[in-house]
């Protein structure tokens, strides 16, 4: 074994080189020389001193190698779970997806309200390079001053809001900006609401506000239905915030809004406010209000009020005119009110429209003497003549014959003094009260229209009782909703209420068709074609300032509906005139047949077959 | 009987031999199966193990940077093609390395390390030197950038290993640590200057290798650890942001917005690829997420996209070229190879060790790459060249020579796989300087014969001529473990050397190269080619083994 042998004497070999040593550093062999020889000496190096140094050091390496693997097993295995968590939250963004909000249809289709995309264009000015040149490249797009912007994208802090609904051409055309122009732009969900038919609807379809939640009519009363379920896109992004392809997405896609459908009629709705606008156009007019329901199901087809509004300016409108007057504007319905009086007496059998009475000019009520429109000696009237003529002591008098409380039952199921129940916010239910503590002289008033307030919809929609043979269905302004997956769901009509007897009804519509015919408050009313079956009403209006009628000028009203033969349509006019003492016959009369006559023939309605009958209106 | 068949069973003689006597030797032993322990071995180790490092760093790099490359309006592919461009750059290199002769290496390594030098000087003047991510470490070569602190990690542990190599026998503490320690001193200063922190770090594993394999004293290695701990605190306490960096790696959660933002990333890219990970091209991080996902933190996106498994395959072969650094230091004749690949071996492998255990969280954050695998041009060409001087040192190994000459050789094979002439190689330069300077300066005549160096002139009272007569004492050390091994294996040549490096006149084969090649080389001092080669043209083409000398027939 010649390899072991010569380890021992490996001391021995130094020592054999000593002498050698003192002859090899020539300049220092001074202080070397001192020393014991070999002390500097390093072991020279024999082959097991080698092999074991080798051994050692691949030893140590492979153990840093094993430290490094266990490390790997704790952090890929014990606790890889908790960190791979933690890495994951890391990565993972949450966005907003909002739900494009539901349209608002007419009844044929056609848009009133609808959403589209466009952003907010904000920016983090720490990401951006050069505030100038990205303010140069912006502001034409954005239509923001460039001192704005670049004010806007030096400010400290990581938010700011450069532009509000920015149409998504213009976002296309800022994503073409050179990348370092656009560092630190970033674009948010920012939908416009967009009304196409502007002012027509307006009122009923109500508005959006800033946060995109409806603050008026059906945007207010559907906004759940319109707003839908607002999604959230979580998605693992990288370092810039971009998604990464094949990273978790964990999006919630948003439900998107419903498709509301109104009854309106878009076209009828149009030529309703163009009328209005003209009859407002008349310097005696403040405001005027119409509504025109079907008879049959009580749908309102148009319903519109002036001076009315844009939703989509809405901002710059008038707050006082951001409502809905047609329904919470209350007023004093005057004549038109002698219908339902007249119906109640002939329902409780004290009348038939033959009925002869004689009618003084004049009646004492309590402290108070009530005259027809002009005194006159006593007059032999027949019902339809008390009708017809408007004679206030004939209201009167048959109304006492029905009695106060029993008179009061049928003001309610007529529907006054109670809300109607439309899908639209607002709503007033007019002022009714109980009979019990009616004054004589309120219970003279009552019949005739005063001392009693409602809105223009509840005067549309008792007349559509009588019109629809004495069943009462409360209006009604939304026909159906579209889910968007285009689940249609129809909302539930209202069942018809009967009010007074088929044949009560039909008495009535009689009765009311003399109005409008020769010897009638209304002639005015009348339309070729259509036996038109309506009423005047000319109602004092208290003056806001004094708060006597004294001064106030006149509501002035017309209810009627048409064909009286077989009646498709209620329309219900008032104007209030605070200025003139016009009779309803005269200025309301006209905007009732301008409106119904649209209504009869863009509805289709076939004109009338026989001719209107002769009425009977005083006995001589 | 072939030549082939004789030296195995000469081989398996030797180990049967051996194995009464292994209880003997201290320290831990682990003897690799007879499969695994040819005379190839460890050249074919030190391929396969870089070589696989090699493929999964191209692939890595490609995977890892392709996604920021696209992010920033470049090809996809630029930074994987320039990488494997890098790499064929750096195969060439590994070629050239593994026909350059050790001779010519050594002498040169003086110059390379003066050259070095300046180039770290001239790195750090403004204009020149290219600054960045806070260090002025690089050249603009236009096409890439050059770090010239790699180049000096290479041409120190070159320079180390010649110098120690030529004191071997004569080795005190102060020629282990003079020359050696004040030029490592050097170069730090120059690389702190940069600053480059990490370049420190590789410089300084290379100093631990060639101080470890040159037999410094446990005792002063025990001293030098406790004086780097105390510079580090030093240097720590006065350089802020390395006192950020050592704070963030202590705790990187307690400031995950800037100093722990990287650290914390590598640990969510590990732990996210979990055991099995998330399939390559998966990664997440490299999302712009964790910066530098393609070259300090490889790691972690291998770790994310391949997992658990991914990562101990990288380490394993880390481990495997680690075991054939060693394994060429302990087969090898020559000094200056055992100290070189150890050296090599311990700044490779403790690179990466380095790297990785930043990445894991086990050490702070310095640059330090991961050898073979990170994204970075002349790193991985620098790299591949050490790649192909291992190489180059294993096949020198006297096992691998005499198997070598064994083998038919077509043109081809003589390219990609040269055999060195010897497996221990003399440094040519001494003798004609030496030479040069006797013509100047009217030399004692012995001095040509008594060979050359510093170390030389302290022994000119030693007769090195008298080397036969040593050789006859019985308790001369053999100078390699081969020596254990049957003689027909030692293939050393009878040529000029410094006396450090000689192997006794007893371990030498009694006729290795022949005296007929002796008198070949006398003509002609240096040649790359085989010297059997030429002194036998006959052989390039067909080798007849049965002429060849020194094998029994």
């Amino acid at each position: 074994m010649p390899p072991a042998g010569p380890l021992p004497p490996n001391r021995p070999v130094g020592a054999r080189r000593t002498p050698v040593r003192p002859t090899g550093p020539a300049g220092r062999g001074a202080p070397l020389s001192r020393r014991e020889p070999g002390t500097r000496r390093l072991q020279p190096l024999g082959l097991a001193e080698r092999d074991q140094r080798n051994r050692w050091g691949l030893a140590f390496l492979i153990t840093l190698l094993v430290v490094v693997v266990g490390k790997l097993v704790v952090l890929q295995g014990v606790d890889g779970a908790a960190y791979a968590q933690a890495a994951e939250n890391d990565r993972m963004r949450t966005y907003p997806i909002e739900a494009v909000r539901g349209e608002i249809t007419d009844r044929n289709g056609k848009v009133l309200a609808y959403s589209v995309d466009a952003k907010r264009v904000t920016a983090d000015p720490t990401l951006v390079s050069d505030p100038t040149r990205t303010a140069l490249a912006l502001t034409t797009l954005l239509g923001v001053p460039v001192d704005e912007l670049v004010e806007k994208l030096s400010r400290e802090g990581r938010y700011v809001v450069l532009a509000d609904e920015v149409s998504t051409d213009v976002t296309d055309q800022i994503r073409e900006l050179p990348a370092s122009t656009q560092a630190g732009l970033v674009f948010q969900d920012d939908p416009v609401r967009l009304y196409p038919a502007g002012a027509v609807g307006g009122q009923l379809v109500g508005f959006v506000g800033k946060e995109g939640n409806g603050l008026a009519g059906i945007e207010q009363t559907f906004e759940e239905v319109l707003a839908g379920i607002d999604g959230e896109e979580r998605i693992e992004v990288d370092g810039v915030g971009n998604p990464i392809p094949s990273g978790i997405d964990d999006t919630q896609p948003a439900t998107d809004g419903s498709t509301v459908q109104l009854t309106l009629d878009q076209d009828l709705q149009f030529v309703v406010q163009q009328t209005l606008d003209a009859a407002c156009a008349d310097e005696a007019t403040a405001t005027a209000s119409a509504v025109v329901q079907h008879v049959q199901t009580g749908e309102v087809v148009a319903m519109a009020s002036c001076p009315g509004y844009d939703p989509g300016s809405y901002n710059t409108t008038d707050p006082d005119l951001l409502g809905n007057p047609v329904l919470s504007e209350v007023y004093e319905p005057g004549s038109v009110l002698k219908a339902v009086t007249l119906a109640a007496a002939i329902e409780e059998g004290k009348a038939t429209k033959d009925t002869v009475l004689n009618v003084d000019g004049h009646i004492q009520a309590g402290d108070v003497v009530v005259t027809d429109a002009h005194d006159h000696e006593p007059i032999d009237f027949t019902v339809t003549g008390i009708l017809a003529k408007s004679s206030n002591v004939g209201s009167i008098m048959l109304a006492r014959e029905v009695g106060d409380s029993t008179f009061e039952e049928y003001l309610r199921r007529f529907g006054l003094g109670s809300t109607t129940g439309i899908e639209l916010p607002g709503e007033s239910a007019g002022i009714l009260q109980d009979s019990a503590d009616w004054t004589e002289s309120r219970a003279a008033n009552v019949p005739i229209g005063q001392g009693v307030s409602v809105t223009t919809l509840q005067m549309a929609s008792a007349y559509q009782a009588l019109a629809n043979d004495g069943v009462r269905i409360e209006p009604r302004v939304v026909s159906s909703v579209t889910a968007a997956d285009g689940t249609v769901t129809d909302v539930p009509q209202p069942e018809g209420a009967r009010v007074v007897s088929e044949s009560t009804a039909d008495q009535l519509t009689y009765m009311l068709e003399a109005v409008v015919g020769p010897g009638g408050t209304a002639p005015l009313g009348e339309i070729d074609g259509f036996r038109v079956a309506g009423k005047t009403g000319t109602a004092q209006r208290a003056n806001p300032e004094t708060g006597s009628y004294a001064g106030g000028g006149y509501f002035t009203t017309f209810v009627g509906y048409a064909p009286a033969d077989d009646p498709q349509y209620v329309v219900a006019v008032d104007l209030e005139r605070p200025t003139s003492d016009a009779e309803g016959g005269q200025v309301a009369a006209p905007v009732f047949a301008d409106v119904m006559r649209y209504a009869l023939i863009s509805g289709g309605v076939v004109p009338s077959g026989a001719p209107r009958p002769d009425f009977t209106l005083t006995v001589p | 009987m072939t030549a082939t068949t004789g030296q195995r069973s000469s081989r398996r003689a030797g180990r049967a031999e051996q194995a009464p006597a292994a209880p003997r030797a201290e320290g831990p032993r682990f003897r690799a199966p007879a499969w695994l322990d040819g005379p190839m071995t460890s050249s074919h180790l030190v391929l396969g193990s870089a070589g696989m490092l090699l493929a999964i760093g191209l692939v890595m790099v490609f995977s890892a940077s392709s996604i920021e490359a696209a992010k920033a309006g470049q090809p996809a592919w630029l930074p994987g093609v320039r990488q494997i461009a890098f790499a064929v750059i750096g195969l060439l290199a590994m070629l050239v390395a593994m026909h350059l002769p050790v001779g010519r290496i050594r002498q040169f390594s003086g110059w390379g390390l003066l050259g070095v030098a300046g180039l770290l000087l001239l790195v750090l003047v403004p204009g020149i030197g290219l600054k960045l991510n806070g260090s002025r470490a690089w050249f603009d070569l236009g096409f890439t950038n050059f770090q010239p602190s790699e180049l000096g990690k290479l041409v120190f542990a070159l320079w180390g290993a010649h110098v120690i190599a030529l004191r071997e026998k004569y080795l005190t503490v102060q020629s282990l640590l003079v020359p050696v320690l004040p030029v490592f001193g050097v170069l730090s200063a120059l690389l702190l200057l940069e600053p480059d922190m990490g370049a420190v770090v590789s410089l300084g594993l290379v100093l631990a290798g060639l101080m470890w394999a040159g037999g410094l004293s446990r005792r002063y290695i025990a001293g030098a650890v406790a004086l780097a701990a105390v510079a580090v605190v030093l240097m720590v306490t006065f350089a802020s942001y390395r006192m950020a960096r050592i704070t963030s790696f202590l705790d990187p959660f307690a400031d995950p917005e800037n100093g722990g933002y990287q650290a914390i990333r590598g640990l969510y890219a590990l732990a996210t690829g979990g055991v099995w990970g998330v399939g390559l091209g998966n990664s997440a991080m490299k999302w712009n997420i964790l910066p530098h996902a393609e070259s300090d933190y490889i790691f972690a996106i291998i770790g994310e996209e391949l997992g658990f498994l991914g990562c101990l395959v990288v380490v394993t072969l880390y481990g495997i070229l680690a075991w054939a650094g060693f394994r060429i230091a302990r087969r090898s004749t020559d000094r200056f190879v055992q100290l070189a690949s150890v050296a090599i071996t311990v700044w490779l492998v403790g690179q990466a060790v380095i790297n990785m255990g930043y990445v894991v969280g086990l050490l702070p954050v310095t640059g330090v790459t991961l050898p073979l695998i990170s994204a970075g041009g002349t790193s991985l060409v620098l790299t591949l060249l050490v790649v192909g001087l291992l190489v180059r040192f294993a096949r020198a190994e006297p096992a691998a020579i005499a198997f070598q000459r064994g083998q038919r050789r077509g043109r081809l094979t003589r390219l990609l796989a040269p055999v060195p002439a010897a497996a221990v190689d003399p440094v040519p330069s001494r003798r004609r300087r030496e030479t040069r300077s006797a013509g100047r300066a009217g030399p004692p005549p012995s001095a040509p014969r008594r060979g050359n160096g510093r170390t030389v002139a302290r022994v000119t009272g030693h007769p090195p001529s008298s080397a036969p007569g040593r050789g006859r004492r019985p308790e001369e050390p053999a100078p390699t473990p081969d020596a254990r091994r049957g003689g027909a294996e030692r293939q050393t040549v009878d040529r000029r050397q410094n006396p450090g490096d000689r192997p006794t006149v007893r371990s030498r084969p009694a006729s290795a190269a022949g005296p007929a090649l002796r008198e070949g080389l006398r003509d002609r001092p240096w040649s790359g080619e085989p010297p059997a080669a030429r002194v036998r043209p006959v052989q390039r083409s067909r080798p007849s083994r049965t002429e060849r000398p020194g094998h029994p027939q």
